[in-house]
C-alpha cells in the first residue's frame, strides 16, 4: 500500500469574498504523476501554491509525508526545502549565472560547501540538457532554456516532490517541447510530480492520474483514459470538447 | 704680568674715551621723543597682512616734546630690499591736531630718506611721514625704522616704535592676483561692468584658493553623511515595509515628517533647538547628522520603491527553494535592488551635496559659507560664480553617470526602448530604465524638492 506523500483534506482559499477553493480532497502517492486540468479560474494554481504555502489556505488540511503544514507551528522553511517549484514565469534570478541560480539555496539552505553545490549545478545542468550553458545569465537564455535552468534549481534541493505551475504556458510553442521532455524524464525517473499543465498530450502520456477541477472544487479524477476517454462529469466533457 | 695690566689700563682708557666722544656727539635721551605710529597699508587682496614685493604706503609718525631742541631735518632707514624707486614722500606737522605749514624737502637715496625743513620746527609737535608706492622686501621679516633726528645741538636716534611692521611673502593666490593687476586685458576686460561683477579675473583667482577649503568641508560632509544615510534609509525601508503595525508607523512618521518639512527648517531645529536642552556638539557632526538623517528618509523610499519594484515571483521563487525572508532579502532581492535603485540614489548624493549649502545658515564653513563671505568682502558676485563651478565639478560627471546607469539598466533589464534624444523640457518622462512606476514617482516627487 503506497503511502501517499501529499494528502489534502477539505481546503478552502479565499481572496477576500472570492471563494477560489471550495473544498478540496486530494491524495498524491509517492512516485505518482498527477496532472491538473481546469479552465482559468479554477483554483488549480492556488491548490498547487497551497501545498508550499505560498497561499496560505483558509480552511482544512495539508499534510506533507505526515507533517501537518497547515498548522501555523511548522517551520514552512524546512518543508520547502523538499517540496521543488516550477514557475510559468521561471523566475529565475536575473542576477546570478545559470550555475549561480542552480547553486544559490544548495549553499544557503542546505548549507552545502561551493564546491559541492557547482559540482551538483553542474550535474543538474547536464540533466536537463543545458550542461554547456552554466555560465549564461537568464537574460542570454530563451524562455525554454530559462525554464529547465528553473527545473535543474528545483531538483538541485534533492525534492521528495515537484510541483509545476503551468510551467511552459509562457512559453513560445517550439519551445515548449525541451521543458515537456525534461518532464517527461523526470516522471520516467521516479518523481513524484503535480502538474498544473494545459498540455492535454503531456497529460495523457505521463499522467498516472488526471485531475479535473472547475470553480474550486475537483469534479473528475482518474486514470488519463478514463478522464479523456471516458468522462462521466458534464463539465469534464464539455472542457475536452472546447479544447480538443 | 705686569705687561697685561698695562694692556688693560690702556683699553679702559680708549672706552672711557669714546663714550665721552659719543655722549657729546649723540646725546641718547636727552630728547624726549617717541614713535606714535608705524604702520602700513593691507596691500592683500583680503586681509589685514601687508606683502613684500607690492607697493604699499607706510604711515610713521614722530611726537616732540615741549622744550626739546627745534628740528632742522630728519634721517629715516628702511630695511635692506626695500624698493623706493617709485616712491613719493609727504611730510606734514602737527601741533594737537592742527597742521602746521611747514615746507621741507624730502631726498630718497637708495633706502634712506633725508628730509630736510625749510626752517626748523619747533616742538611740541608730531611730524608725520607718509611714503607712497614703497615696496617692502618680498620676504617673511619684521623691521623698525632706524635714523636721526637733525638739531641744532647735534643728531639724536629715533627710538623704535612700540611695535615693529611685519610684511610678509605673497602666496601663490597674492602673487597671481598682483600679476593679474598689472594686465591690459584684465584691465580691459574688468572695464565692462558685467563681466568685472561676474567674472573678475584676480576674485576669480582668489576665490578658487579661499573656496577650494570649504569645497573639501562640503565633501567631507557628504562623503561622511551619505554613507550613514545608507543604512539609515534601509532600516527604515524594511521596517515600512513590517508586519508589525507600530513599526511601520513609526517608519512612516519619521519619512513623512522628514520629507514633509524643509531640509532648512531641520537644520534650524537641530541647531538652535539642541543647544536650548543643553545639547552642545561641534556643529560639523551635527550638520552631518542632520543631512544623512535627511538623506536616509528619501533614501528609504527610493530603497522600499526598489525592493516592491522587484517581482513577486522573485520572492516566491526564493521562499520555495527553502530561503527564510531575510535570506531571500539578501540574496535576491536586495542584490537586485541596488542595481536598479543605483540611478536614483546617485540623485540623491547630488541633491545632498548641493544641499550641504544650507548649512551655511547655521555658520558651517562650507563652500557656501567661504563664498558668501568672500563677496561681502569684495562686494562682488564673482566669488558666487566660482562656488557654482565648484558645485558643478562635482555634479556634472555624477549626472551624467546617473544616465550611463539608467541605460545600462535599461538595457540590463530588457526589452528597453532607445531613449528619446531630447527630453522633453516641462514633462518629466519615464526613462524606458524604470522598473517600476513607484520607482519613478519617488525620483520625480525628489527632482522637484
Amino acid at each position: 500500500m503506497p503511502q501517499p506523500i501529499v494528502r489534502i483534506e477539505n481546503l478552502h482559499k479565499s481572496f477576500g469574498s472570492l471563494e477560489v477553493l471550495k473544498g478540496v480532497d486530494l491524495e498524491v502517492d509517492k512516485g505518482q504523476v498527477v496532472v491538473i486540468l481546469g479552465p482559468s479560474g479554477s483554483g488549480k494554481s492556488t491548490l498547487l501554491r497551497c501545498i508550499n504555502r505560498l497561499e496560505d489556505p483558509t480552511g482544512g488540511k495539508i499534510f506533507f509525508e505526515d507533517i501537518e503544514i497547515t498548522d501555523p507551528k511548522t517551520n514552512i522553511n524546512k518543508v520547502r526545502e523538499h517540496i521543488g517549484m516550477v514557475f510559468q514565469s521561471f523566475n529565475l534570478f536575473p542576477h546570478l549565472t545559470a550555475r549561480g541560480n542552480v547553486m544559490l539555496a544548495q549553499q544557503k539552505v542546505l548549507g552545502r560547501s561551493k564546491a559541492d553545490a557547482a559540482r551538483l549545478a553542474a550535474v543538474q545542468m547536464d540533466k536537463v540538457g543545458l550542461g554547456d550553458k552554466v555560465d549564461y545569465f537568464p537574460a542570454q537564455l530563451s524562455g525554454g532554456q530559462q525554464q529547465r535552468v528553473a527545473i535543474a534549481r528545483a531538483l538541485a534541493m534533492d525534492p521528495h516532490v515537484m510541483l509545476f505551475d503551468e510551467a511552459t504556458s509562457a512559453l513560445d510553442p517550439e519551445l515548449v517541447r525541451g521543458v515537456l521532455d525534461v518532464m517527461k524524464a523526470l516522471a520516467k525517473g521516479g518523481m513524484t510530480m503535480i502538474v498544473v499543465t494545459h498540455e492535454m498530450g503531456f497529460a495523457r502520456d505521463v499522467a498516472d492520474r488526471v485531475v479535473f477541477m472547475d470553480e474550486g472544487v475537483v469534479h473528475e479524477q482518474g486514470t488519463p483514459e478514463e478522464v479523456f476517454d471516458h468522462p462521466k462529469s458534464e463539465r469534464t466533457k464539455d472542457f475536452l470538447g472546447h479544447i480538443t | 704680568m705686569t705687561m697685561i695690566f698695562r694692556l688693560r689700563a690702556r683699553f679702559a682708557a680708549i672706552i672711557v674715551a669714546l663714550m665721552l666722544v659719543s655722549a657729546a656727539v649723540l646725546p641718547v635721551a636727552a630728547m624726549a621723543m617717541d614713535v606714535t605710529a608705524s604702520t602700513t597699508r593691507p596691500n592683500g587682496f583680503a586681509g589685514q597682512d601687508t606683502y613684500g614685493g607690492k607697493p604699499t604706503r607706510l604711515t610713521w609718525e614722530l611726537r616732540l616734546k615741549a622744550g626739546d631742541p627745534a628740528v632742522g631735518g630728519l634721517v629715516l632707514k628702511l630695511p635692506e630690499g626695500t624698493n623706493l624707486t617709485k616712491s613719493t614722500t609727504k611730510v606734514i606737522t602737527l601741533e594737537g591736531l592742527k597742521r602746521t605749514s611747514v615746507r621741507s624737502t624730502n631726498k630718497i637715496d637708495g633706502r634712506t630718506l633725508n628730509i630736510t625743513f625749510s626752517q626748523p620746527v619747533e616742538p611740541p609737535l608730531n611730524i608725520r611721514v607718509t611714503v607712497e608706492q614703497i615696496v617692502l622686501p618680498p620676504d617673511n621679516g619684521t623691521f623698525q625704522i632706524t635714523g636721526t633726528v637733525d638739531t641744532a645741538s647735534g643728531p639724536f636716534a629715533i627710538p623704535p616704535a612700540p611695535t615693529p611692521l611685519t610684511f610678509k611673502k605673497m602666496t601663490v593666490a597674492e602673487s597671481m592676483i598682483y600679476w593679474l593687476d598689472g594686465q591690459a586685458w584684465v584691465k580691459a576686460w574688468n572695464s565692462v561692468n558685467f563681466l568685472n561683477m561676474f567674472f573678475k579675473p584676480q576674485i576669480i583667482v582668489a576665490s578658487i584658493f579661499v573656496e577650494f577649503k570649504g569645497w573639501l568641508v562640503a565633501m567631507a560632509l557628504v562623503a561622511v553623511g551619505f554613507p550613514l544615510a545608507i543604512p539609515a534609509g534601509l532600516l527604515l525601508a524594511f521596517a515600512k515595509m513590517s508586519k508589525i503595525a507600530p513599526i511601520r508607523w513609526i517608519s512612516s512618521f519619521y519619512i513623512n515628517v522628514i520629507r514633509g518639512t524643509p531640509l532648512f527648517l531641520q537644520i534650524y531645529i537641530a541647531f538652535f533647538g539642541l543647544p536650548l536642552v543643553g545639547i552642545q556638539g561641534n556643529k560639523y557632526v551635527l550638520g552631518i547628522i542632520v543631512l544623512a538623517l535627511n538623506s536616509s528618509a528619501y533614501l528609504a523610499e527610493i530603497f522600499r520603491a526598489g525592493i516592491q519594484s522587484i517581482s513577486r515571483g522573485q520572492f516566491e521563487a526564493a521562499s520555495s527553494l527553502g530561503m527564510t525572508y531575510w535570506q531571500a532579502m539578501q540574496n535576491v532581492i536586495v542584490p537586485q535592488t541596488v542595481k536598479r535603485v543605483l540611478p536614483t540614489m546617485t540623485s540623491e548624493f547630488i541633491l545632498l551635496y548641493k544641499d550641504t549649502a544650507m548649512l551655511s545658515a547655521v555658520g558651517v564653513f562650507e563652500l557656501m559659507m567661504y563664498s558668501k563671505n568672500l563677496s561681502a568682502i569684495t562686494g562682488n558676485v564673482t566669488p558666487y560664480v566660482v562656488a557654482a563651478s565648484f558645485y558643478l565639478m562635482v555634479t556634472t560627471p555624477l549626472i551624467s553617470y546617473v544616465r550611463t546607469l539608467e541605460e545600462r539598466l535599461a538595457v540590463a533589464e530588457g526589452g528597453a526602448t532607445p531613449k528619446p534624444k531630447k527630453p522633453s523640457r516641462f514633462k518629466w518622462k519615464p526613462s524606458s530604465a524604470g522598473p517600476d512606476t513607484t520607482l519613478m514617482a519617488s525620483a520625480a516627487e525628489h527632482e522637484a524638492r
